[in-house]
C-alpha cells in the first residue's frame, strides 16, 4: 500500500465514525473529526499525525519482517518488507533487505531496481554495492555490466577496507572480465587474509586454468588435502590437465572434429579473447583463442575469430586458412563467408574478385533473405568484370532494401551498369553514329553483353586514333567505370572533354566517376558546369547534394550539410516543376520525398536537442543555484531539527569557537605589523592540520591531501559536518545547497576556502614581500568577516529556528477533549463518565517547550489516552467517573541552569507503572514509541507519586530558555 | 611583572586549544592547564590561582572523569546511559564550576567559554548560584580577551 493511499485511507477513517486499531505495538490511529469542526481545516494537523502513524506502521512492518526472516518464512518476510518499503521508501536498511530477499527468491530485475534505490538513499552503506554487483556479475557476457560490477565493488572496498568477502567478489568479477592481473591480485589477497580452505584452492586453481596458467593451477590443485570430496575434485582437475598436456604433445588436438561438443572452458577462453581483442590486446587474445581451439578443434567460431586476429595483424594468408577451416566445420556461417569475401576484395591488386563472388553466392544460398548480400555480390561481380550479373544483383538489392546510404550506392551502380549495357550514344544520329556501331565498336558492345569487359576494352583500344572520337572515348570510359577502374575512366573522360569541352554526356559521366572516387567537390563542380544544359546533370547534382542518406540515423549526419540539402531540394523542385525528366519522374519524386523526410527529421532533432539543452541548462541552474538551506529543512521537517541542531552546535564548538580567537589575533598582528610567524603557523595548523607535500598526496582527495591530521582539523571537520547535513537533508527528501543557499554554512565554507588559498602564505609569513603580506592581511580580514560575523550569526539564526510549542490551558484542554472524544471511548463518553480535565490551577502556564506542536500533541494525546484506558479497569464500578488531571511546572536544573517543563498526567488507575517499563519498547498501550518520540526531542518520561492521585506520568521537555547542547 | 608576580590563570579544557591560543594572543598571565574537574581541584589545592578559564564541552575526556550526578541527570534523559554521558560532557563546564564551588573556590573569578546571549534566563539562574561567573562569546578577539583579563586580574599590567 503506497504512502499516499495510506494517508488517504486514514483521513477517510478520521472522517468516519469508525475506530481504527494499530497493526502492532503503537497507538490507535487518529480520531474522528470533532463535532462542529470543518473537515478540511481539521485535516491539516490530522495529516501531520497521520504521517507519524504511517511511520509507525512502517516500523511495525519491518519488525514483522525480521521475525519472519528468523523463522525462514521468506515469502511472508517479502510481503512484510514490501509493505514497509511502500510506507517508508526512504528507509535504506529495509530497502537493502528487500533487495536481498528479491535476489534470494529469484526476482533479479526487481532486486536490481531496489538495490539502485537503496544506493541513492545511503551511499555510505556497503551492502547494496555488494548485492548489486552480484546481480550484475550474473551476466558474464556483458562487458558493460561487468565493468559496473567492478566499479561497485571498488566502492565497497573503500567503505569496508580489506574485507575478504569484497576481495573475493572483486577477484571473480575481474576473472570474468578477462583482467588477469587484477583477478590474481584479489584472489591472492583473499587467500592470505581469509584462510586457505580447499574450496578456495580449487577455485583459484580453476582461475589459473581458465587463463592457461597450467603450472599455477596445478600448484593449487595439489595443495588440496582436506575432505575426501575436495580431494577427489582436485584429483580430477589434475588428471584433466595432465591429459590435455599429453594430447597436445601427441598432436591429437589438431584433428578437426566438427561434431564434437565444445567444452565450456574453450568457450570461456574464446569469450575472454574477445574482450582482450576489444581492448586491443591482440597478442594475448590470439594466445587464448588458440588455446580454445586446441581444447575444442571443432570450435568453428573460434577459428573465425582467429582469422580476424590474423587479418588485423596483416597475415592475410593465415587468416584465409582459418576462415576456410571455419567454413569446413560449419558451411552455414554466413558471417565467415562475408569475412572471407572481404579478405579477397580487400586487396585492390589481386584478381580474386571472382572467388569473392563465388563465396558470396554460397552465403546467399544459405541465407537468401539477407538482401545486403546482393549488393556485395553486385560489387564483387563488378570487380570481376561480370557486369550483367552485377546489374542483376544490384536490382535484386534495390527491390528489397530500405532507404539508406547503401540504397543510394546501389542506385548509382545500377545506373552505371544500365548506361553501359543498355545505352546508346546521345550524340547525333545518322550515318556517323551508325558507322560507330559496326566494327570494333559493335564487337566491344557484344563482348560487354557477355560480360567480357577486358575483351571489350581491347577492341576499343584497337580503334585507330583517327577514329577515336569523343564517343569512342565515352564508351571506353563507361566500360572502365562499370569495371570499377575509376581512375582510368576519369582519365579517358578528361581526354574526351579535352577534345570536346562541351560534351555534356562526358561531363555527366565524369561527375559520376569523380563521385565514385570520393572526389565529391570536384564531382559537384563538373555537374554544376553542365547542369544548365543537361537536366540529368542537374539531377545528379541534386543527388550529390543529398548524398549520405543513412536512413533513421540521417539526422546526425545531415545537420552539418543542411545548406546542401536545401539546395538539392530547390534544384529537384525546379526539375519537377518543369517536367524536364519525364523518364525519371518516379526517381525524382522518390528522392524529393526522401529529402523532405530528412529535413523534417532534422528539424525535429533540432527541436528535441534544443529542448534537451534547455532542460540541461535549467537543471544545471537548479543544481548550482537551487536547493534549500538548513533553516528551510527544519521549517519543512521539524523532526530533523534535533539532529540539525546537534550538527550545527558541533560546528560552532569545534570549528568556530576554538579558532576565531586565533584568526582575529593573526589579523590584528598583521594590521599592527607585529611579529606574526608563530601565530600564523599555529593558525594554519589549527585550521588545516599538518601538511603533506609528498607526490602521492597530490593524487588523493582534497581532504586527504591536507595531511594525516586533516580530518581532525577545523576544515576537515567542517567538510565532514557539511556532508552530514546534506545526508540529513536527503533523508528528508530535501537537497541542501549549503554553499550557495545556507546563511551559516555558505559563509563558513567560503571563508575556509579563502583561508585555504592563503595557506602557504600563512606557513611562511616572514618570507612574504610587503605586498604579499598586505594581501594576506586582506584575505584574513575577509575570511574573518565570513566566519566570525556572517557565519556565526547565520548559525545562531538557524539554531533559533528550532520549533517551540507554546503551551497554554486552551491547548491542553483541546488535546484532552480530542482524546476523550475518540471513538474508542464513545461508549464511555456517551454515558458522561469521563470527567472534564482537572487542570492544576497552580500550573506554570503559559510556557514554551522545544518540540513542534504536532509532536507535543501526539505525545500528550498518547499519555492521556493511556491514562483513560488504564482507568477503565474491568472491576471498576460502572457508575464511577473517570478522572484525569494535568499539571505543568517549570524545573531549573541546579547544576546547568537549564529549564525543563514537566507535564504531569495524573490518573486514578489501579496498578503500578514502573518508570523503566514506561521507557521500554512495546509495552501495553504503545508507550514505547511515545518514549522514542520524546527522546528525539531530548525529553524524558518518568513516573512519580502524586498526592490525591494514583500516579503521575511525567513528560519532561527542554524549555524555551534552555539549550541542552552548547 | 615577572614570572613569579604575574597572575595565574587555570585553563580547564578537554584539549589544548585555549592554552595554545591564550598563550599566544593573550600573553601576560601565567597559564596552567587541567583536563578535567578533578585535575583542576588538585591544582587549585596545590597553588594559588587568580582566575579560572573554563570550557563548557568536554567530549574528549574519559567517561569516568566526567563530574556530575548521573542519577539526577538520568531523570531528564530518560534513564538512557548514553544520553546521560552526552549531557554531562556537553555541560561539563558547569559541573566543574559546581565542584569548584563545593570545593571551597566559590570566590574565584570564572570565565566560561560559552555564549549565553540566546539564553539570558539560564545565565541568570547560574549567576545567582555563582556570582563570580562571567562568559565570553564564541567569536571573541584577543583584544577583548586581554581587556577582560585585565578587568578581572588587577595584577595584570
Amino acid at each position: 500500500m503506497s504512502r499516499r493511499l495510506a494517508r488517504a485511507l486514514l483521513v477517510a477513517c478520521a472522517l468516519l465514525p469508525v475506530h481504527a486499531r494499530a497493526q502492532g505495538p503503537g497507538r490507535p490511529l487518529a480520531s474522528a473529526v470533532p463535532a462542529g469542526q470543518d473537515a478540511g481545516s481539521a485535516a491539516e494537523p490530522e495529516l501531520a499525525l497521520l504521517d507519524d502513524s504511517v511511520a509507525r506502521l512502517a516500523e511495525s512492518a519491518r519488525q514483522s519482517a525480521q521475525a519472519l526472516l528468523a523463522a525462514k518464512d521468506y515469502p511472508g518476510a517479502l510481503k512484510a518488507l514490501q509493505q514497509a518499503h511502500e510506507l517508508d521508501p526512504k528507509h535504506a536498511g529495509a530497502a537493502v533487505q528487500l533487495g536481498e530477499l528479491y535476489a534470494l527468491l529469484g526476482n533479479y530485475p526487481r532486486a536490481e531496481q531496489i538495490y539502485r534505490a537503496a544506493l541513492a538513499l545511503d551511499a555510505e552503506n556497503a551492502a547494496p554495492y555488494l548485492g548489486l554487483s552480484e546481480l550484475l556479475a550474473r551476466d558474464k557476457h556483458d562487458p558493460a555490466r561487468l565493468n559496473e560490477a567492478a566499479g561497485l565493488l571498488a566502492r565497497a572496498r573503500e567503505l569496508r577496507g580489506n574485507d575478504p568477502a569484497v576481495m573475493l567478489r572483486q577477484a571473480r568479477v575481474a576473472a570474468l572480465s578477462g583482467r588477469f592481473d587484477d583477478a590474481q591480485s584479489a584472489y591472492l589477497g583473499y587467500y592470505e587474509l581469509a584462510g586457505r580452505g580447499d574450496e578456495m584452492k580449487i577455485e583459484i586453481g580453476d582461475f589459473y586454468r581458465a587463463f592457461d596458467r597450467t603450472d599455477d593451477a596445478l600448484r593449487f590443485y595439489r595443495g588440496v588435502s582436506g575432505t575426501p570430496e575436495t580431494a577427489k575434485i582436485a584429483a580430477q582437475r589434475i588428471f584433466e590437465l595432465d591429459a590435455e598436456r599429453e594430447a597436445r604433445s601427441l598432436g591429437l588436438a589438431q584433428l578437426a572434429q566438427k561434431d564434437e561438443p565444445i567444452a565450456a572452458q574453450a568457450r570461456e577462453l574464446a569469450q575472454k579473447a574477445r574482450m582482450l581483442q576489444a581492448r586491443g590486446e591482440r597478442a594475448e587474445a590470439e594466445r587464448l583463442v588458440r588455446r580454445a581451439i586446441s581444447l575444442a578443434p571443432g570450435f568453428g567460431a573460434a577459428r573465425a575469430e582467429l582469422g580476424d586476429l590474423l587479418r588485423a595483424a596483416g597475415r592475410s594468408a593465415d587468416a584465409e586458412l582459418e576462415y576456410l577451416r571455419a567454413l569446413a566445420l560449419d558451411p552455414t556461417q554466413v558471417d565467415v563467408h562475408l569475412r572471407l569475401a572481404e579478405l579477397y576484395l580487400a586487396d585492390a591488386e589481386s584478381e580474386r574478385a571472382s572467388e569473392a563472388a563465388l563465396i558470396l553466392e554460397r552465403a546467399l544460398a544459405a541465407r537468401p533473405e539477407l538482401s545486403a548480400l546482393h549488393l556485395r555480390l553486385s560489387r564483387a561481380y563488378q570487380r570481376a568484370g561480370d557486369l550483367p550479373r552485377a546489374l542483376f544483383h544490384a536490382k535484386r538489392f534495390l527491390a528489397q532494401a530500405p532507404p539508406g546510404a547503401d540504397r543510394d550506392a546501389a542506385l548509382g551502380l545500377q545506373r552505371t551498369l544500365e548506361r553501359l549495357l543498355g545505352a546508346h550514344s546521345e550524340r547525333g544520329s545518322g550515318a556517323a553514329a551508325e558507322a560507330l556501331e559496326v566494327g570494333p565498336i559493335a564487337r566491344a558492345r557484344a563482348y560487354l553483353a557477355r560480360g567480357r569487359t577486358d575483351a571489350a576494352l581491347t577492341e576499343l583500344r584497337q580503334v585507330p586514333n583517327v577514329l577515336r572520337t569523343s564517343e569512342v572515348l565515352m564508351l571506353e570510359a563507361r566500360v572502365l567505370h562499370a569495371a570499377g577502374r575509376l581512375s582510368e575512366a576519369a582519365q579517358v573522360l578528361q581526354n574526351a572533354l579535352g577534345r570536346d569541352p562541351g560534351y555534356g554526356e562526358a561531363q555527366e559521366e565524369l561527375g559520376l566517376v569523380l563521385w565514385a572516387l570520393g572526389r565529391e567537390r570536384a564531382a559537384g563542380a563538373v555537374f554544376a558546369s553542365c547542369a544548365r544544359a543537361r537536366p540529368t546533370c542537374a539531377f545528379e547534382l541534386g543527388r550529390l547534394e543529398a548524398r549520405g542518406d543513412r536512413g533513421a540515423a540521417s539526422a546526425l549526419h545531415d545537420a552539418p550539410r543542411l545548406s546542401e540539402l536545401l539546395s538539392a531540394r530547390a534544384r529537384l523542385a525546379r526539375l519537377a516543376e518543369r517536367a524536364l525528366l519525364p523518364l525519371r519522374s518516379a526517381e525524382l519524386q522518390s528522392l524529393r520525398e526522401r529529402i523532405d523526410e530528412r529535413l523534417f527529421a532534422l528539424a525535429l532533432s533540432a527541436i528535441v536537442l534544443a529542448a534537451l539543452l534547455l532542460s540541461a541548462l535549467l537543471m544545471l541552474r537548479a543544481r548550482v543555484l537551487g536547493g534549500s538551506d538548513v533553516a528551510a529543512l527544519i521549517e519543512q521537517h521539524p523532526e530533523a531539527g534535533p539532529e540539525a541542531m546537534r550538527i550545527l552546535s558541533s560546528i560552532r564548538h569545534e570549528v568556530l569557537k576554538h579558532n576565531s580567537m586565533a584568526l582575529a589575533g593573526v589579523t590584528q598582528a598583521l594590521q599592527r605589523d607585529e611579529p606574526v610567524a608563530d601565530k600564523a603557523a599555529h593558525l594554519e595548523r589549527a585550521l588545516f592540520g599538518a601538511h603533506d607535500d609528498s607526490p602521492a598526496a597530490e593524487r588523493t582527495s582534497q581532504l586527504e591531501r591536507e595531511g594525516p591530521g586533516a580530518r581532525s582539523s577545523a576544515y576537515g571537520r567542517l567538510l565532514g559536518y557539511a556532508d552530514e547535513l546534506r545526508r540529513l537533508g536527503r533523508a528528508h527528501g530535501v537537497r541542501l545547497n549549503l554553499t550557495r543557499r545556507d546563511r551559516a554554512l555558505g559563509p563558513l565554507l567560503a571563508g575556509f576556502a579563502q583561508l585555504a588559498r592563503a595557506r602557504s602564505a600563512l606557513r611562511d609569513v616572514p618570507a612574504l614581500a610587503p605586498s604579499a603580506r598586505r594581501r594576506l592581511q586582506r584575505t584574513l580580514e575577509q575570511a574573518g568577516q565570513a566566519l566570525n560575523e556572517r557565519g556565526y550569526s547565520g548559525l545562531r539564526d538557524t539554531l533559533d529556528r528550532i520549533r517551540f510549542c507554546e503551551l497554554d490551558a486552551e491547548l491542553l484542554e483541546r488535546i484532552f477533549a480530542r482524546t476523550r472524544d475518540e471513538p474508542a471511548f464513545a461508549s464511555v463518553t456517551g454515558s458522561r463518565r469521563i470527567a472534564p480535565l482537572a487542570l492544576d490551577p497552580s500550573s506554570s502556564l503559559p510556557c514554551s517547550v522545544r518540540m513542534p506542536e504536532h509532536a507535543f500533541a501526539d505525545v500528550l494525546t498518547n499519555l492521556l489516552r493511556n491514562a483513560i484506558q488504564a482507568s477503565l479497569a474491568p472491576d471498576l464500578n460502572e457508575s464511577e467517573r473517570i478522572e484525569v488531571g494535568l499539571s505543568v511546572r517549570t524545573e531549573v536544573d541546579a547544576a546547568t541552569g537549564e529549564e525543563h517543563v514537566a507535564c504531569l498526567v495524573l490518573d486514578r488507575a489501579p496498578g503500578e507503572l514502573p518508570a523503566r517499563a514506561l521507557r521500554a519498547r512495546y509495552i501495553e498501550a504503545g508507550l514505547g514509541l511515545t518514549a522514542d518520540l520524546v527522546a528525539r526531542y531530548e525529553g524524558a518520561l518518568d513516573v512519580e507519586p502524586a498526592s490525591g492521585w494514583s500516579k503521575a506520568v511525567v513528560l519532561r521537555l527542554p524549555g524555551a530558555g534552555s539549550r541542552s547542547v552548547p | 611583572m615577572t614570572e613569579q608576580t604575574a597572575p595565574t590563570v587555570l585553563i580547564v579544557e578537554d584539549g589544548d586549544e585555549y592554552l595554545d591560543n591564550l598563550t599566544r594572543f593573550a600573553a601576560g598571565p601565567r597559564y596552567l592547564q587541567a583536563h578535567s574537574g578533578a585535575q583542576a581541584l588538585v591544582l587549585l589545592a596545590a597553588q594559588r590561582v587568580d582566575l579560572v578559564y573554563l570550557d563548557m564541552r568536554f567530549d574528549r575526556i574519559p567517561e569516568a572523569d566526567l563530574l556530575g550526578d548521573r542519577v539526577a541527570v538520568a531523570r531528564t534523559q530518560g534513564g538512557d546511559d548514553t544520553r546521560v554521558t552526552r549531557y554531562l560532557a556537553r555541560n561539563q563546564g558547569l559541573y566543574i564550576l559546581e565542584a569548584l564551588r563545593a570545593g571551597g573556590f566559590a570566590e574565584l573569578p570564572v570565565i566560561l567559554a560559552y555564549d549565553f546571549s540566546s539564553e539570558p534566563r539560564r545565565f541568570a539562574h547560574l549567576a545567582r548560584v555563582h556570582p563570580t561567573l562571567t562568559w565570553v562569546p564564541d567569536a571573541i578577539t584577543p583584544d577583548e580577551i586581554r581587556a577582560r583579563l585585565a578587568r578581572l586580574l588587577p595584577g595584570l599590567a
